[in-house]
């Protein structure tokens, strides 16, 4: 496991050497933070002192012999916690170092974008694909006539390159191997549809065969049809479906409607044993409504969930005022009420620039209809002051605090330095 | 190597790999326009004569802004009697590819494009809309595929505040990955996918995104704040919207680490009396067996099969069998108990 960790480590690192050399434009991201806080384990705190170096670089229009247009897209993380008994989220690890790749994949184009072809760490998410994170390839073809043809194959990504598949996985495609792809036809600026198939296996057993359909309907450019459904063969039953309006009245008034349909027990793997036992299915409908007012935006959603426990309203609404460009305040309201339990939440926020100064407030209070870990309410605030330090660097620190059902008093503390520039080879000044 | 070296080996290329190209300094920040066009244009004073040999430009390039003040003109000294004022440098890049000589002849009027021209005190001049462009090309194929370049140069690295169908705003949270999944191409014109990274790799991730930048207090993070208190109420509302990131192995990494996994001793049972539980149990998994799998999803040697094999109750659904017969037993899952 640690000659894996250390081999796809500095594999990643050497070939992003040499491919930054070569690169027209290169978009780096780099976040370091320090976040001290308690978590609460089992009736106990624990003070964690994690640090974390997160880094994200974008490598585009690299000069290569071999393709028109190359990219390389790297985003990856390393910790280490300076604290006690550490662990580190989605995996059994109680080591005081953690790493992991998030994205490593490199895209090269030919004729006109006409074949993009991606190998590496990716995420694909065309048709029933369902956001799987890959390590593989993909390859995209676009056709004469409208036509379109994608495909993917690989190994679905585990957490810190430990075993894959299996009920341990922390990934939601459970398997060791998954294949996919879709044909779409389009008929430029008012259709698009395509067909797909999603198939994935985990050591042999057959993890996930789902066949789908989806589509977009533009008839006019302010309206805006997308539907799509998920068929699994295995269980011989729609897993999924789903279809949405939004029509844009205007610059300042846009209105949605939306329905979903699934089966839930058809989004676990399945070689789980657990997807036999329930048929039970969903039903949300909902709409929303958006206003641009000035500087004031407003949107407001209502979703009626229909389960086969019961019936139950998701209500929201948010109004957030910009009085200047650098600042704004904005108010959160939401209710949920279904047969397990049901809240009211309420949000206040507000953020204010001044130079190169930036604070912003965030005050969340949730009412619970039924006690959570025996209490009813839970408060949060957090306050962070940012200070852009020129040439691409910021520096951050945000303090969280509150009373929730799981900390009788709670203070996190965020530190962090950014970096964020663009690396051009053109000229920027004359 | 151990860990710890592999990971600072790997750091250190990374950083050596931008160092290898050296940084462009930051584009100094432009001042304000000091150029009244307005007052150009009323004096009916051609835009040929400052912006002479803007015909011959077949593209734009940075910082050149084809300006070329006459040495010494009668229209210019009418009102300029101590000279023409220079005017100061601006920084720019070209975000567009595009030829002035092509459309330069072809166009009625400078102003035909140009409709809002520079004025004194504006932060920057302003640029044509992309109707104007539309108003003569018929990008629509272009634009339905997304084929945003060679016009936009890199929407990546410049990216536009988007309009119409492309519009962010509303239930864009919602309704975004309705749009990816019919054609993907179209977000790639803007972002690469470390955008989606930032909530989409949820397997790899080591935090949520609100806890990395609690400054964005108007990003919809659909985790924010105190979500351990509510992930239980969320999980009943929508169970399969957790699945389409996290798979089982998530929930139970922290259920182990909480005590309330099964298997662990003196474990915290989160169930009501066994006696209750046993008589409620088959309603609750038939409800929601996402909300068992959080704990019980391991395979051959889950708990429901103490019981649940051949033999003792039927734990399918109704109308189970008349989807899968005895054929289906060739499936792994089915040989888990028909054997």
């Amino acid at each position: 496991m640690r000659k894996r960790h250390a081999i796809a480590l500095l594999a990643a690192a050497a070939l992003v050497e040499p491919v930054l050399a070569r690169a027209d434009v290169v978009d780096i991201s780099s976040t370091t933070f320090l976040n001290a806080r308690k978590d609460w384990r089992d009736g106990q705190t624990y003070s964690l002192i994690p640090v974390y170096e997160m880094l994200s670089l974008s490598a585009r229009d690299v000069k290569s012999p071999l393709s028109e247009s190359l990219e390389l897209v790297l985003s990856t993380w390393g910790a280490a916690n300076l604290g006690d008994k550490p662990w580190w989220n989605g995996y059994v690890n109680s080591g005081s170092l953690s790493a992991d790749l998030n994205l490593a994949y490199v895209r090269a184009g030919w004729a006109n974008r006409a074949v993009v072809l991606s190998l590496g760490r990716m995420n694909v998410v065309s048709g029933v694909a369902r956001m799987v994170q890959l390590d593989g390839l993909s390859l995209a073809l676009r056709l004469p006539a409208g036509f379109g043809v994608s495909a993917y194959a690989g190994s679905p990504v585990s957490a810190r390159f430990s075993t894959r598949g299996l009920p341990y996985d922390a990934n939601p495609i459970t398997g060791d191997v998954a294949a996919g792809g879709r044909l779409s036809w389009m008929l430029p600026g008012v259709l698009d549809v395509g067909a797909s198939v999603a198939w994935v296996a985990d050591h042999g057993d057959a993890a996930r065969q789902d066949v789908g359909g989806d589509i977009r309907i533009t008839p006019t450019r302010s309206l805006a049809i997308v539907g799509y459904a998920d068929y699994s063969i295995m269980a011989e039953a729609l897993a999924e479906g789903s279809a949405s309006a939004t029509y844009q009245i205007s610059r300042a008034v846009s209105v949605s409607a939306d329905y979903k349909y699934t089966v839930p027990a058809l989004f676990l793997s399945q070689n789980s044993i657990l997807w036999v036992f329930s048929d039970s299915t969903r039903n949300d409908v909902g709409a929303n409504v958006h206003l641009a007012l000035g500087r004031w935006a407003v949107d407001a959603g209502y979703t009626e969930l229909l389960t086969d426990a019961g019936n139950g309203p998701r209500v929201g609404a948010r109004a957030t005022w910009r009085p200047t460009n650098h600042s704004s305040v904005g108010a959160e309201l939401a209710y949920l009420d279904i047969p397990e339990n049901k809240y009211v939440y309420g949000r206040v926020f507000g953020s204010l620039g001044m130079k190169r100064f930036t604070a912003t407030l965030d005050l969340q209070d949730y009412s619970f209809d039924k006690p959570v870990n025996g209490e009813k309410n839970s408060f949060l605030g957090t306050l962070s002051v940012g200070y852009a330090l020129g040439g691409g660097w910021g520096a951050a620190v945000a303090g969280t605090g509150g009373v929730t059902p799981y900390y009788s008093q709670r203070f996190d503390l965020l530190a962090k330095l950014v970096y964020n520039q663009t690396y051009s080879s053109r000229e920027v000044r004359q | 190597m151990s860990p710890r070296l592999s990971l600072l080996a790997a750091l250190a290329l990374a950083t050596a790999g931008c160092a290898v190209k050296a940084a462009k300094p930051e584009s100094a920040e432009n001042p304000p326009v000091t150029f009244p066009h307005s007052t150009h244009v009323d004096a009916e004073i051609s835009c040929s004569v400052c912006h002479a040999g803007i015909e011959k430009a077949t593209s734009l390039e940075a910082g050149k802004r084809h300006i070329k003040l006459p040495a010494k003109s009668e229209q210019c000294e009418a009102c300029h009697s101590d000279g023409v004022p220079k005017l100061a440098a601006r920084a720019f890049e070209p975000t567009l590819s595009f030829s002035h000589a092509a459309h330069v002849l072809k166009a009625k009027s400078c102003q035909q494009c140009h409709a809002e021209l520079a004025e004194q005190g504006m932060a920057k001049p302003p640029v044509p809309a992309m109707s104007t462009c539309t108003s003569c090309h018929n990008h629509k194929k272009d634009y339905a595929e997304a084929r945003c370049q060679p016009c936009h140069v890199d929407l990546k690295r410049f990216p536009l505040k988007p309009v119409s169908d492309f519009a962010h705003q509303g239930n864009f949270l919602k309704q975004h990955g309705g749009m990816a999944r019919t054609n993907a191409a179209t977000c790639a014109a803007c972002h690469d996918q470390t955008k989606c990274a930032e909530c989409h790799t949820a397997t790899t991730n080591p935090l949520k995104a609100d806890q990395i930048w609690p400054e964005k207090v108007e990003s919809d993070f659909i985790h924010r704040g105190d979500w351990i208190s509510r992930h239980t109420i969320e999980a009943a509302a929508d169970p399969a919207s957790c699945r389409r990131c996290h798979g089982s192995g998530f929930c139970q990494s922290c259920h182990e680490i909480q005590n309330i996994a099964p298997g662990l001793a003196a474990g915290r049972n989160p169930h009501p009396a066994p006696g209750v539980w046993l008589a409620q149990h088959g309603a609750a998994a038939r409800a929601n067996i996402v909300s068992c799998a959080a704990c019980h999803d391991q395979g051959a040697a889950a708990v429901c099969l103490a019981c649940h094999r051949t033999g003792g109750q039927n734990p399918h659904p109704p109308g189970f069998l008349s989807k899968h017969d005895e054929g289906d037993q060739t499936k792994g899952v089915c040989r888990v108990c028909h054997q």
